[in-house]
Formats: structure tokens, C-alpha cells, sequence
């Protein structure tokens, strides 16, 4: 379960289908998908498999499971669903299959197919859920502290908890202001900025000029928002990412240069299962306080 | 005014006192941080008598273990330490190389200010424990391993990514009857290799200061000078330099005795 899985759930909740909803952590269920999985297989497909092997093990065989297929940015995430059924299949599981639920609007049509809802039940029940997550990431951030961190890299791992080991509570505890420029809320906006604001398209026009192709992922999201956040005077930028993810690896030579330009102390955290949350916190505080040292000499 | 010291490493409990503008070292090999502690804190004693302390600094992995124990005292990340010490001793140096037990890190400073530090993430085999670990197998002292690593001309090629697999290609050299002479500098030169893979882009300058436990093998110094292609430097006690940053950190406002900080270990 990840972070926004209770506001899906109440949406589906909503319009009248029954929601089985995975534990916020079952250890075994993670443990069986990991070693179930290839070595260099990125996190997220290990989360969102043990996921699924927790939902199985506690429903009955009619169950269909649903998987959010992004259409965008041409991530490897789009085709996790066949992978992780020929897994689940082999490990015995009994289930009507994953069911793949498109990005942009194309989510709409595929909500309907799976509640039977009409358009309008649908439109207003995903208005009523950006809603919920709006106000679930404005709380969840911390909006004071004399540190600005803003986040960049991949979206699943910066979301989910349990793949940054507590990284925005650690953040927190340090005291610092921490925007994620890849919250769920505020990628749905950029999807609409993309279309109607000058300003948005302005930036992209910037990243490309530093780097012209897409690269996948959210490569080019990675280099915009370092540009953004540099605009908005903050004092370090954290880029987290799943281990062995080829788009975030790909561009970090760019983010690199980019920050050693604008003099923003950058920390990479690589997020896989045998990461250790002490170790992350010991480099954390460290690279914070280098943060705040280097800011006194100034 | 007196000051003490105190770093937590994975390996060793360092301890500094700084007396009369004179630093002093004392470490200990950390079996249980309250038991290290009093037999540290002991020993000080017995060599330099009970006095007064103005300040107590502390660092280390096991900071906040101290801190829980001292709650009045001064706590820095190592890295900042490392960073004011060595600056302290070296105002125009560059960058930093620190290989403690279970941690290297590297430290770039650009003017004067700290631009960039990494630490090991994902892999231990740059680190103390490695080295250590190939002189168990071998059944050598350090020394013994430092002085046969410099002795060899020809070092064989060892993994470095993993300590783990560096162990198992130093053993099948052994296997194929391969010199130790030139198995144990394979290693030095694997661990030095996997340090610098950190760096990823950026560039060592000199002048670099090369420090932590780690900065005791000559034949390690030798190795990372010619991977980068300049001498590097090493201060005088580089194991105790951590502890060292932690005492110029501390804030002069305590008054306590050795003693009292020492019934301290035993609440």
C-alpha cells in the first residue's frame, strides 16, 4: 500500500466497487516477491508485486487487480503488469488477472469499464480524490524550516515510504522545508500546465536545450525541476531513485553539471531492499548540515 | 581551558583531549560503547590525572548513542568534523579521503566551503573491514600486509566492486599459486579503485589529505597516488582527526570533571 492507495480506494469505494486494500507493510509478502523477481529488477516492481501477493493472500480467486500503466515517458512501469501476472502465476495464485489502467484521460474510460459508472460519477469522483490528495501532500510536506530541499527523480520511490525509508520524515526532523516536485497532485497539474501555460512549456524549452531528447522516465522532469527549484532559491536538491533505474542513472551526468553551475549541493539516494534507514539517516543529517555550514560561511 | 573528545566509529571509540592547546589521542577497539567508554575514560585518568573540561564534542556513527549518554555535549556528522579539522590543519586543501572500518568518504571543498561529500552506499568493499578481512585469511598483521603490498611490483587485477567477490578472486590467485606479495597490493589497489569509483565525474584535486584508519597503510597512500596522478598528504594522527573536528566544535560552558563524566557511564 502506498501512499495515495486509501484516496484510489475511496474512489472505486464511491462508485460502488469493492476495494481490497494491501497492508501498509508485510515484510513476508515483500520477501517472497524479491526473491520471485530479477536481481536488478528496479523497487517499485518489487513493492507493487508484494503488493499484489498480499491482496491474494487474503481474497478469494474473482479478484481482478489493477495496475496503473503510464503511457508517458516511456518507463519499463508500463508492462510491469504482464511480468508480475506471469509471476504471480507461477507461485500458485488464482486471480481474473491485472487489469491495466491507462494515464491522462484515457483513466477515465478504463474507471468506467471497471465500475460501470457513467462519465459524469467517474469525472466527479476523480474531482473529489485530487481533493483528498491535494490536501493529503499540503500536510505531508513540512512548510517551515530554514533548509529548502526540493525532490527530484522517480515519482514511485519518491512517493512511497516504504522504498525512501522515511526520507520526508527524516527531512522533517532536521528541519527543513521540503517541496516534492513530484507529488501526484502536482503531476496531474503539470499535465494540464503542459497544455495551457506558457511558463511550463517555457521550461521544457530550457531542459532541452541542455538535454534535447526524452530519455524516459522521468529524466526530463529531473532536469526542469532542478532548473525550477534554482528559480525559486533552494538550498539542495535530493534525487531519489530506484537502484539500477536506467532513465535517473542516465541523467544524473546532466543534474551534475547542472548543480556544480548553480552551486546546489545535490544528494543522490538509490533506493532498493537492501538499503538500511540508519545509514540514510547518518548521510541525511550530514549533508544537511553541510548545507547550513556552508551557508554561515557565506 | 581543556576540552574532550569523543568519536564513535563502527570500529574504534576515539578519544581527544585537548590540553593546553595540545591535542592527545587515546582508542579502543568498541565492545559495547558503555564498557569501551569507562575503560577509556579510566585510562585518561590514570595517565593524566582527574581534572576540569570546558566542552565535550562528539561524533561518529554512534553520535546519538553518545549524546544520550552526555546530553550537554556538542554533536557533529563526521563529516563536518573531518572537514574542520583537516581544514584547521590544512587551510588550502581540496579535498578529503577518509577510510574509517566500515565507511570511506570523500569530501570536496571549494573555496573553503564544503561543495560535494559522498559516502559508501552500496558496496563495503572500500573499507577498513575489507582490508581486515584479507589479513585474517592470510594470517597477517597490518603492518605485515602493509609491508608486503609495497614490496610487490606486479599487483594482480581484484574485483573491486565487492568485498565479498574481491575475497573469493584474491583466493583463486592464491589457488593458481600467485605471489601474496602481489594478491595482498591487488587489494590495496581494488579497495582504492572502488573509493574513487564514487566520485563519478567530479575530480580529486590536490592538494588532497588523505585521513582515518585506513591512512596508516603506506602502501594505500601509494596506491591512491597512482590512481589520481599527485602525492596526497597524511596528518600526523590520522585516526584521530574526527575526533579532533568534534573538539573544535565544542562550546566552552561546561564545567565538569574527568571523574564526573565518568560516573556519567555508569547511570
Amino acid at each position: 500500500m502506498g501512499l495515495y492507495s486509501k484516496i484510489i480506494a475511496k474512489l472505486f469505494d464511491e462508485l460502488g466497487t469493492e476495494v481490497i486494500l494491501a497492508s501498509p507493510y508485510n515484510e513476508r509478502a515483500f520477501k517472497i516477491a524479491v526473491s520471485n523477481s530479477p536481481l536488478m529488477m528496479c523497487l517499485p516492481f518489487k513493492w507493487t508485486l508484494a503488493d499484489y501477493i498480499d491482496i491474494l493472500e487474503k481474497s478469494n480467486s474473482k479478484i481482478t487487480l489493477l495496475q496503473y500503466k503510464t503511457c508517458a515517458g516511456r518507463c519499463r512501469f508500463h508492462c510491469y503488469y504482464l511480468t508480475q501476472t506471469e509471476i504471480l502465476k507461477k507461485l500458485g495464485y488464482k486471480f481474473n488477472g491485472i487489469s491495466p489502467v491507462r494515464s491522462g484521460l484515457g483513466s477515465l474510460w478504463d474507471v468506467m469499464d471497471i465500475t460501470g459508472a457513467n462519465i459524469l460519477e467517474v469525472l466527479f469522483a476523480f474531482k473529489r480524490a485530487y481533493k483528498r490528495i491535494k490536501t493529503l501532500e499540503e500536510e505531508l510536506y513540512p512548510k517551515t524550516g530554514d533548509i529548502k530541499i526540493g525532490l527530484i527523480g522517480e515519482i514511485y520511490t519518491i512517493c512511497d515510504e516504504r522504498s525512501n525509508l522515511n526520507l520526508i520524515q527524516k527531512l522533517k526532523n532536521l528541519g527543513c522545508y521540503v517541496e516534492n516536485s513530484l507529488g501526484l497532485a502536482h503531476f496531474i497539474n503539470d499535465g494540464f500546465k503542459m497544455l495551457f501555460s506558457r511558463k511550463r512549456r517555457l521550461l521544457r524549452q530550457r531542459a532541452k536545450k541542455i538535454f534535447p531528447e526524452l530519455m524516459g522516465g522521468h529524466a526530463i522532469n529531473s532536469i526542469e525541476n532542478t532548473i525550477s527549484f534554482k528559480d525559486k532559491g533552494f538550498d539542495g536538491i535530493i534525487l531519489v531513485r530506484p537502484l539500477s533505474c536506467c532513465p535517473e542513472v542516465f541523467v544524473e551526468t546532466i543534474i551534475n553539471s547542472l548543480v556544480e553551475e548553480y552551486k546546489m549541493p545535490l544528494f543522490i539516494h538509490d533506493c532498493d531492499e537492501m538499503g538500511s534507514e540508519i545509514n540514510l539517516e547518518n548521510r541525511i543529517e550530514s549533508y544537511i548540515e553541510s548545507i547550513r555550514l556552508r551557508r554561515c560561511q557565506e | 581551558m581543556s576540552r574532550i573528545s569523543l568519536d564513535l566509529g563502527n570500529g574504534n571509540l576515539k578519544l581527544g583531549l585537548s590540553l593546553n592547546g595540545k591535542f592527545l589521542g587515546l582508542y579502543q577497539p568498541n565492545l559495547g560503547i558503555k564498557k569501551t567508554l569507562k575503560e577509556l575514560l579510566e585510562k585518561t585518568i590514570q595517565m593524566y590525572g582527574n581534572f576540569t573540561i570546558n566542552a565535550i564534542g562528539i561524533t561518529g556513527a554512534g553520535r546519538h548513542h553518545l549524546k544520550s549518554i552526555f546530553p550537554q555535549a556538542t554533536v557533529k556528522t563526521e563529516i563536518l568534523c573531518q572537514y574542520r579539522a583537516i581544514t584547521n590543519l590544512f587551510p588550502q586543501v581540496n579535498s578529503i579521503i577518509e577510510i574509517g572500518k566500515e565507511d570511506s568518504k570523500i569530501i570536496m571543498i571549494r573555496d573553503k566551503v564544503i561543495d560535494y561529500f559522498l559516502m559508501n552506499n552500496l558496496c563495503g568493499g572500500g573499507c577498513g573491514a575489507y582490508i581486515e578481512t584479507v589479513c585474517f585469511r592470510f594470517n597477517l598483521s597490518l603492518s605485515e600486509f602493509d609491508n608486503l603490498s609495497l614490496q610487490s611490483e606486479k599487483p594482480v587485477n581484484i574485483s573491486s566492486k565487492c568485498s565479498v567477490l574481491g575475497m573469493s578472486s584474491a583466493l583463486n590467485y592464491l589457488q593458481k599459486g600467485e605471489e601474496t606479495k602481489n594478491i595482498v597490493a591487488g587489494i590495496v589497489r581494488a579497495v582504492a579503485r572502488n573509493i574513487l569509483s564514487m566520485v563519478k565525474g567530479k575530480q580529486i584535486k590536490s592538494p588532497c589529505i588523505f585521513t582515518g584508519g585506513g591512512a596508516l597503510l603506506k602502501s594505500l597512500k601509494k596506491a591512491f597516488e597512482e590512481e589520481l596522478g599527485f602525492d596526497i598528504i597524511v596528518p600526523e594522527n590520522p585516526i584521530f582527526t574526527g575526533a579532533y573536528g568534534a573538539s573544535l566544535y565544542a562550546k566552552e560552558d561546561k564545567n565538569i570533571t574527568l571523574e564526573e563524566i565518568l560516573s556519567l557511564c555508569y547511570t
